[in-house]
């Protein structure tokens, strides 16, 4: 044993620094720095070694040999401020950037059983709301930046992977677009959030950007990671229906003198939910090699295996994913290639969501399967009629929906790119950097009846039916740009100046058969082509004078060919400032700021993803030969005339644009022991894209998208990270953060009119093209727009009783009154770290505050008249039948608005670091984790977490369990 | 690159679709077909409106939602959004069924619109000599469309014409509630295609029984303009006895061109009655009689509406659905005991009175159960030789509905002599007995016929067919108490309703959008 | 939640002062005459909404338990007439020609099913109402006509009144062997269980309801009239043997042409030569006079009406067959087709 002892000073101005941690590799054993820097340990003998690490310093090791004294200089951690972040068309240090943007990177994602690359990043960027649309594998999730800034046009980010922005239209097969991607191949998030910095995305920018990044190859030996795990998935929580015996209680109390109706009644005890859910398994593995060839051609390649299977029966997902990265050097560093390349094969068995509600509604006396009596139907109870024919409109056996339904597809997609990037070796100031990539995706999928599949009454008639669907999608990318950067030394002034030129071309197919068993078409053969290009120019020119000062400028034009010559060509310029107080001499010498950033942001950007590609042209549509116009000869035979249908347009069809201000600050505290920021934004759209409901005869339509109105969305964002305890056994994190959004459409131009109500939208189940919310004038876009339930002394909803907002003595469509929206005024994240030797414990979670939900899972099911249809078939309801006791339903009260306000708690983690295995040459670390872990919420329905605000038919969510193990050297 | 033009193989742009005279052909056929399908992909799947279920989003649907429903004739009770109001008449500006037809009958003005802006391009061109005339028969299908929504919601509807453009604009309505511009309008475009407006007379619709069953003629033409005429006391501020008059000279002239006949003998070996076959699958072989059909097939023209959706929609209980040629039984429209009561204690001995009745009560106490009411089995997806339609499996119908049969010109007939001279002439008595036996009833005398007997006999004879909310009105039985049936104004045993219900709301989400449009007065 | 809209509980029903008198006779004559209006305040709710209001009408003593409507409005007043009070008591169960004691109430209700029920106070008097058109059963021996099964209650074999007291209705009395008279019982449902069952009374043409009252016995095997009167409990049987008469028959208005009765289709039938375009009509036991009947045009075609106007004949002189049903006496009716 060796004592050692010394003194640690920063190496910037050679002060002491206290509270160092000191610790003998490989062991437990460790001290810290007093106030004046000095400590003293004991070591195991010349061949220990010390690791000192603090706060905003670069760690750093010390061989003990023969010294008993060893004094370190610690130099300032790189830290935060000079870390390199992507953004668009280059990369830029953190410190020099002046708008709004939050980068996550591996050490940040979140853990667990995480399927797509969405699941990393919920909850850890304020100003950033994901929700995934249920619980099914491979289920689409909404990312939402700073609020919608559309109506109806797509709301969605762009999302850029690799230098390759990615077609935001979905493959069928493929809910959740990110999918491509490996999650743990994934390096870096970064999230453009204002339009300084996403301006430079122009016409696709309105809704944020998210660049993605993937692992590269390194310079440097082999090294090997697998990753694996194991899940189990449980069904949190089921709709509150009635039970076997409420539902015999309730029916037999009203019908109960009626024999023939009491004789619908089965004597079976079935809980349909439990019947078509279950616990599901959950395997996930990937494994990655990286090195470099040579010195000279350094790579990185994974691949990964995942399989899940849903807690809806038969609901199931296995993809297979590679990744190749290759990254060398040429010509002494001046060319840079970056190529890489992603494979994706997904394998989906599609399970029919729609027998979640079905399962609700069903009769709950009735046997899932009886082999004899329902024989004809693969055994699986069917309604029927007097004299045996199943009923084409009751309700299928969910059960024997999902088993007699296989709905099978497969997706392929590859995306690849290579970008060079060449430091002209006449004036490396300049260089030229070129991306040539590609995004293709191929899908097809069979969905087949089984020829006793009763549900479809059709299929059933016709021995069975198979739809058979293909898509295809192109995207090409070709993006060129010169950088010239410079700084004067004299005047401590940086220039750098980007100008540069971008094309894409996106294509897309589908093809569509529907045939029935026995050879009759049920659909004849569909075919749908579409296509749109983009063509851009770009340029940014930044000035950082002595790194205080900073100024950003970018301008974009974008030519897309949705709209006509006309409107085509648009504009998109931004101005950013930024002011680096803490470079400031009377900062520098500060021991409590260590960072202090002010940034100022303005900038315009726009919207084209209308969904529709000849939005703006007057197109025809032949019909197909199964609807045709028809007359006979004089001998009556028929005559058939296929037909062409004019297409509603809208010539006038334009970008919608954003114009956004952003005011901002980041701090760091304490050598940076705790950082944050503050944004306040100001965001305004104008001609907003929106699908309305036209003025009847004026077009060729009902509805159309056309440019309507303005909206505005204004917010806070707020973030804070900090470290609480550090010392030699404990390291222990917490990051917080909040966003505040307020979103009010200030108007909508198609009419000029006070008395003019809005727009509805928020389609519901139950009639047919029942909406509850609209859009108005100095409302959020999205509130509910219904009638003002009345209630009796008990609190009782008194059905078809509304207030008289008019008070005109008649309750009608003029009572509505806008209540609420979905969206929430305040969302919070929270995630911890907490370390203490080779254990590491972890939690994230989230709150939503004042997000509204309509229940349509209630409003559809809850009211006398579902129990039985005209004496053929009964249904169930679920429990709110006793608080309303409505006999028919009454979609529009505001009864079924609730309050879904909730927090979440989506995983918490616990982990064990091996270190000394295979010779110390190896690391493993093994983990688990419980995945939507609780959710608390005064919502009534199953989950408060919906997207738009209408519970419909939401797949549980499930809670999932997780064993975890990485592997490496 | 970026000036687009369409690579689907099924999309095209105005000047690449339309070459050809045949082409033309193909546009004026999505006219006719929006009056039988609902879109452009049979039964569903690529819809003509949005925001609505397909299936009652077609025209006929929507329309006999409209006219039947809220009548003696028929009632429904799905449990479907607001559908059961449709036969309380409890409806307001809000109702998705009303919004629905509005919506198609407006889309077909645009259709015929767009059409004729289209076809006139090609008028006096070598090869497309037969323009002048697909013009006239898209003006009729306009006018037709027109008059529906005259009906149905007043005066007081958008109006466009081919002079109007296609875009972003709010169309004015054609004038204020009972005013006469959408009456006129329609009249003087059917007298100039039936070259009887100087002004106007370069678009002639062909004659009377020499087109292809199913397209417009003269006989259609006419027949439109007796029923505007017949009904101008619902459309106008005031009854006017000239048009009246007019009325009956329309129908004179049908007669006078001997182009139809009552269809008075069937094929041998039917198991139908003569009656029967009017409503069957194979009914163009009725064309004698039916004078305008909106045409239906179950493999090429398929939909949820139309007659599949009559056929299938009065079909449950203890009925077999493959009696009536189809595999489907929705179980929703039967009929009321009042009208019931017209043939059983009013016509007691009449072989019209299709009805179910095993297993159905003939009084309604609950309006959502199927088996209180009569079935009514007036249409049925059989040929005249017992055999099934051509889409059994599916349940799609064949039945061509008869929106103009010659049955209903002499009851018209026979009625404008009562409005006119309080008495039937002996030749539309003779006509009227005619109707009456072939439909197995016993011949009457001048001594019953009278305007009440009218209203009763016009329900007995067509009933189902799409007219009895119109001819309510005209006898002032709809609203009011005059007359009531189960479940008008919401009560089991009827009760009179409030008389603004004559006339429907324009769609609140019209008259929000327009803010040129004034809704009609009660809602 | 505070600002949700809920009715309170101690909101007061509708503020009526009962104009009732101490007792109503209810009549078909005076069945159009206003019973009373009944007028009262408007109920505040505390919520702006549409109220309606409902005067209802229940058998005292019963708590309201079972309640028919009288008369339904969003007004607050509504006059209601005798006949509407009289069917809300009908529906009530309650007999004709009887005086009941009821109790009546007005109440508010919110929305469309009845929600937000308050009451106003409660009155009570006295009602005698009427009867509606009352249909009677005839069961007896001679119903094998119509069901193959003696003694039935069939809905063929009726008497009704259309004043809820005086019966009318044609019975062809006659036994299963064709030729000896058929006696039979009156009941007033269409059951043994169900009502009342009438035999005959001591005296003639007199009914009793004893258990044990003889059948009442028909003359001879023939058809009649059965005519009864219910507030007196009397009755009379008219033997009715129709006939054509009438410009357009071959007897001409003087003589008149016999019809035969047809067991089989329970119908009066003939088939004769009749000139075309003639008046005519249908009589019993060749007399004008009361109470033998006398038929002309109904109120529709096919329907006869007593007394009515003359009938006409179909344009076309020639045979034709007439056929004369008399079963329903609501719905008399006829035929006549021609015949080659
Ligand atoms: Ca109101
Ligand atoms: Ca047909």
């Amino acid at each position: 044993q060796t004592k050692v002892s010394g003194r640690v000073v920063s190496g910037d101005d050679d002060e002491p620094i206290p509270g160092v941690n000191i610790i003998e590799k490989g062991t437990a054993n460790g001290t810290i720095t007093d106030g004046n820097g000095n400590y003293s340990i004991q070591v195991e003998g010349p061949t220990s070694v010390l690791q000192f690490s603090f706060v905003g310093y670069q760690a750093t090791e010390q061989p003990v040999g023969n010294q008993s004294t060893i004094d370190i200089s610690m130099a300032a951690s790189v830290s935060e401020l000079s870390e390199v972040v992507v953004i668009g068309y280059g990369a830029a240090k953190k410190e020099d950037l002046t708008g709004s943007v939050k980068a996550i990177s591996t050490a940040d994602f979140n853990q667990g059983s995480i399927t797509s690359p969405q699941e990393l990043l919920n909850g850890k960027v304020p100003g950033v709301q994901i929700t995934n649309a249920g619980g099914a594998p491979g289920a689409e999730s909404t990312i939402r930046i700073r609020g919608g800034s559309s109506l109806t046009a797509s709301n969605d980010p762009l999302i850029v992977i690799d230098g390759v922005p990615i077609d935001n239209q979905k493959i069928s097969g493929m809910n959740n677009n990110l999918n491509t991607i490996n999650p743990n191949d994934i390096e870096t998030f970064t999230v453009l959030k204002d339009a300084s910095a996403t301006a430079i995305y122009g016409s696709r920018a309105s809704n944020g950007v998210i660049i993605i990044t993937t692992k590269k190859g390194r310079a440097g030996g082999l090294s090997f990671d697998y990753n694996g795990n194991v899940a189990v998935n449980t069904v949190p929580k089921t709709i509150d229906n009635l039970s076997t015996t409420q539902f015999r209680d309730l029916y037999t109390e009203r019908f109960g003198n009626d024999p023939d109706l009491m004789a619908l009644l089965g004597d079976a005890q079935t809980d349909w939910q439990d019947a078509i859910l279950r616990t599901s398994v959950t395997t996930d593995h990937n494994a990655s090699v990286s090195g470099s060839i040579k010195d000279w051609l350094p790579y990185r390649a994974s691949v990964g295996y995942s399989y899940n299977e849903g807690i809806l029966k038969t609901s199931e997902l296995e993809r297979f994913t590679g990744n190749i990265n290759l990254n060398p050097k040429f010509f002494d560093d001046h060319l840079k290639v970056d190529m890489s390349l992603k494979g994706m094969n997904i394998e989906n068995r599609f399970a029919d969501t729609g027998t979640i509600f079905g399962a609700i509604g069903f009769d709950p006396t009735q046997v899932i399967r009886d082999e004899t009596e329902f024989a004809p139907y693969g055994g699986y109870f069917t309604w029927l009629t007097p004299n045996g024919q199943p009923i084409d409109i009751a309700p299928g056996n969910p059960v024997a929906t999902l088993q007699q339904k296989t709905d099978r597809s497969t997706v392929n997609r590859f995306i690849g790119n290579v970008q060079l990037d060449y430091k002209l070796h006449f004036l490396p100031e300049l260089h030229v950097n070129l991306n040539l990539g590609t995004d293709r995706s191929k899908a097809g999928g069979n969905v087949v009846t089984d020829p006793m599949g009763a549900f479809d009454f059709a299929a059933f008639q016709n021995g069975g039916a198979n739809r058979r669907y293909d898509e295809k999608k192109r995207n090409e990318l070709l993006d060129l740009y010169l950088q010239y950067i410079h700084t004067f030394e004299e005047t401590d002034l940086t220039l750098d100046v980007m100008g540069g030129y971008s094309y894409q071309h996106f294509w897309r197919e589908q093809t569509e058969t529907d045939v029935f068993g026995n050879g009759n078409i049920r659909n004849p053969e569909k075919i749908e082509r579409s296509e749109n290009f983009l063509i851009s120019f770009f340029g940014r020119m930044n000035l950082n004078w002595k790194s205080k000062y900073l100024i950003t400028a970018t301008l974009r034009n974008d030519n897309s060919s949705r709209f006509s010559e006309d409107n085509r060509a648009g504009i998109f310029p931004s101005l950013a400032a930024s002011w680096n107080i803490n470079n400031e001499a009377f900062l520098k010498e500060s021991q409590t700021i260590s960072q202090l950033k002010l940034r100022l942001g303005y900038g315009i950007t726009g919207q084209q993803d209308i969904g529709a590609d000849y939005g703006y042209l007057g197109i025809y549509t032949r019909g197909q030969t199964t609807a045709q116009a028809i007359g006979y000869d004089a001998n009556g035979n028929p005559i058939f005339v296929q037909t062409i249908r004019p297409e509603g347009y809208d010539e006038n069809l334009k970008w919608e644009t954003t114009t956004t201000y952003n005011a901002g600050i980041d701090f760091g505290f304490f050598d940076d022991r705790l950082t944050g920021s503050l944004d306040g934004y100001y965001r305004i759209t104008d001609d907003l894209l929106n699908e309305i409901p036209i003025a009847a005869g004026s077009n060729l339509s009902n509805q159309l998208v056309t440019n309507v109105g303005s909206l505005e969305n204004k917010g806070f964002e707020f973030s804070l990270d900090g470290v609480l305890i550090q010392n030699t056994d404990w390291y222990w994190t917490l990051g917080v953060n909040a966003t505040y959004n307020e979103n009010e459409i200030t108007k909508l131009t198609q009419v000029d009119d006070p008395s003019y109500k809005g727009v509805e939208t928020g389609d519901i189940e139950g009639g047919t093209g029942n909406r509850v919310q609209i859009h108005s004038v100095g409302y959020p876009a999205f509130s509910f727009y219904v009638l003002e339930q009345i209630y009796d002394d008990n609190g009782k909803p008194i059905e078809g009783a509304y207030v008289d907002r008019d008070n005109n003595g008649i309750i009608n469509d003029d009572d509505r009154y806008r209540y609420k929206n979905s969206a929430p005024a305040v969302l919070l994240g929270i995630n911890s770290r907490l370390t203490y030797h080779d254990w590491d414990f972890s939690f994230s979670g989230r709150a939503s505050i004042g997000n509204y939900v309509y229940n349509n899972v209630n409003s559809n099911s809850a009211f006398y008249n579902n129990l039985q249809v005209n004496g053929r078939f009964t249904g169930n309801t679920t429990t709110d039948i006793y608080n309303t006791n409505f006999q028919n339903p009454q979609y529009f009260s505001d009864y079924y608005v609730e309050d879904a306000s909730y927090f979440r708690l989506d995983n918490v983690m616990v982990g064990y670091n091996f270190h000394e295995i295979f010779g110390g040459k190896w690391h493993a670390r093994v983990y688990a984790t419980v995945n939507n872990v609780f959710v608390l919420s005064g919502y009534s329905g199953l989950d408060p977490e919906v997207f738009n605000g209408i519970d419909r038919n939401v797949y549980p969510r499930p809670r999932t369990f997780l064993l975890g193990v990485n592997l490496g050297f | 690159d970026l000036d687009v033009v369409p690579i689907d193989p099924n999309l095209d742009t105005a000047d690449k679709v339309y070459q050809t005279q045949n082409d033309l052909e193909g546009g004026l056929a999505k006219i006719y077909a929006g009056f039988s399908v609902s879109g452009q992909q049979g039964p569903a799947g690529n819809g003509d409106l949005k925001g609505f279920d397909e299936g009652n989003s077609q025209y006929l649907r929507g329309y006999w939602v409209c006219q039947e429903l809220p009548t003696d004739e028929a009632i429904n009770g799905w449990n479907d959004g607001n559908l059961p109001k449709m036969s309380q008449i409890t409806w307001g500006g809000g109702n998705e069924f009303i919004r629905s037809f509005y919506y198609r009958a407006i889309y077909q003005v645009s259709l015929a619109n767009e059409f004729i802006r289209q076809a006139k391009r090609f008028e006096g061109q070598d090869g497309f000599d037969r323009v002048p005339e697909l013009i006239a028969e898209a003006r009729y299908l306009r006018a037709f469309a027109y008059w529906h929504a005259l009906d149905l919601f007043g005066n007081g509807v958008p109006f466009v014409t081919e002079n109007d453009p296609v875009g972003a604009f709010l169309p004015p309505p054609a004038g204020a509630i009972k005013g006469d511009e959408l009456f006129n309008f329609i009249s003087s475009e059917i007298k100039a295609i039936l070259g009887e407006n100087p002004d106007d007379n370069n678009y002639l619709i062909s004659g009377s029984g020499t087109t292809i069953f199913g397209r417009a003629n003269q006989g259609a033409a006419r027949m439109l303009l007796a029923k505007l005429y017949l009904n101008h006391k619902s459309y106008l501020s005031s009854e006017d006895n000239q048009w009246y008059t007019a009325a009956k000279e329309e129908l004179d002239k049908i007669y006078a061109t001997n182009a139809y006949s009552l269809v008075t003998t069937k094929d041998a070996g039917s198991p139908y009655s003569v009656y029967e076959t009017l409503f069957l699958a194979d009914n163009q072989k009725a064309a004698s009689e039916i004078i305008w059909a909106f045409t239906f097939d179950g493999q090429n023209a398929k939909s949820f509406g139309g007659t599949t959706y009559i056929i299938n929609a009065g079909i449950g209980g203890q009925m077999v659905s493959t009696d009536y040629g189809t595999s489907g039984s929705w179980g929703g429209n039967r009929t009321t005991p009042e009208f019931v009561n017209l043939f059983d204690q009013k016509s007691p001995t009449d072989g019209r009175d299709l009805f179910f009745t095993q297993g159905q009560s003939k009084e309604i106490n609950q309006q959502d159960q199927f088996t209180q009411g009569y079935a009514v089995t007036k249409f049925k997806n059989k040929k005249q030789d017992g055999t099934d339609g051509s889409n059994l499996s599916e349940g799609f119908a064949d039945v061509n509905f008869p929106v103009f049969r010659l049955a209903d010109a002499y009851l018209m007939s026979a009625e404008l002599d009562l409005r006119l001279n309080n008495t039937v002439t002996a030749e539309n008595l003779a006509r009227i007995n005619q109707i009456r036996t072939r439909g197995g009833a016993p011949a009457v005398t001048n001594a019953v016929v009278d305007l009440d007997w009218m209203i009763e006999e016009r329900g007995r004879e067509l009933y189902w067919e799409g007219h009895r909310r119109t001819d309510l009105i005209r006898f002032n039985q709809f609203t009011g108490g005059a007359y009531v049936w189960a479940f008008k104004g919401g009560n089991s045993s009827g009760r009179p309703v409030e008389d603004y219900f004559a006339v429907m709301p324009i769609p609140s989400t019209d008259v929000n959008a327009n803010p040129n449009l004034t809704q009609n007065p009660g809602y | 939640d505070t600002d949700t809209p809920r009715i309170s509980s101690d909101t007061q029903g509708p503020q009526i002062t009962w104009p009732l008198k101490d007792n109503y006779v209810l009549t078909v004559t005076n069945a159009d005459e206003t019973f009373e209006t009944f007028e009262w305040e408007a109920v505040n709710y505390g919520v702006v909404s549409p109220v309606s209001y409902k005067v209802q009408v229940a058998e005292k003593g019963t708590d309201f338990e079972t309640v028919e409507e009288v008369a339904s409005t969003t007004d607050t007043k509504v006059e209601v007439s005798n006949s509407m009070m009289n069917d809300a008591v009908g529906k009530l169960g309650l007999a004709p020609f009887e005086a009941h004691e009821v109790e009546m109430r007005v109440i508010s209700t919110l929305g469309n099913n009845g929600g937000g029920v308050i009451s106003s106070t409660v009155a009570d008097t006295e009602i005698t109402p009427y009867a509606l058109i009352v249909t009677w059963y005839v069961p007896g021996p001679f119903n094998f006509w119509a069901e193959g099964n003696e003694w039935s209650h069939n809905d063929l074999d009726v008497i009704k009144a259309e004043d809820g007291q005086n019966f009318r209705g044609y019975l062809y009395l006659v036994n299963k062997d064709g030729t000896t008279p058929s006696d039979f019982k009156i009941s007033t449902a269409k059951g043994w269980e169900l009502g009342i069952n009438y035999g005959a009374g001591d005296a003639a043409g007199t009914l009793s309801d004893d258990g044990g009252a003889a059948n009442i016995t028909a003359p001879e095997a023939a058809y009649y009239l059965l005519t009864v009167n219910s507030a007196d409990l009397t009755y009379n049987l008219l033997k009715t043997d129709f006939a054509i008469i009438g410009a357009a028959t071959p007897g001409g208005w003087d003589n008149d042409t016999p019809l035969t009765f047809n067991p089989d289709s329970r119908m009066w039938e003939g088939t004769y030569a009749m000139k075309g375009g003639e008046e005519w009509k249908i009589r019993a036991n060749g007399s004008w006079d009361d109470p033998n009947p006398n038929y002309g045009q109904g109120s529709e075609d096919g329907m006869l009406s007593l007394g009515g106007d003359n009938l006409v004949s179909p344009a076309e002189d020639g045979m034709y067959e007439i056929k004369v049903n008399l079963d329903d006496p609501e719905a008399l009716k006829y035929t006549i087709e021609k015949v080659n």
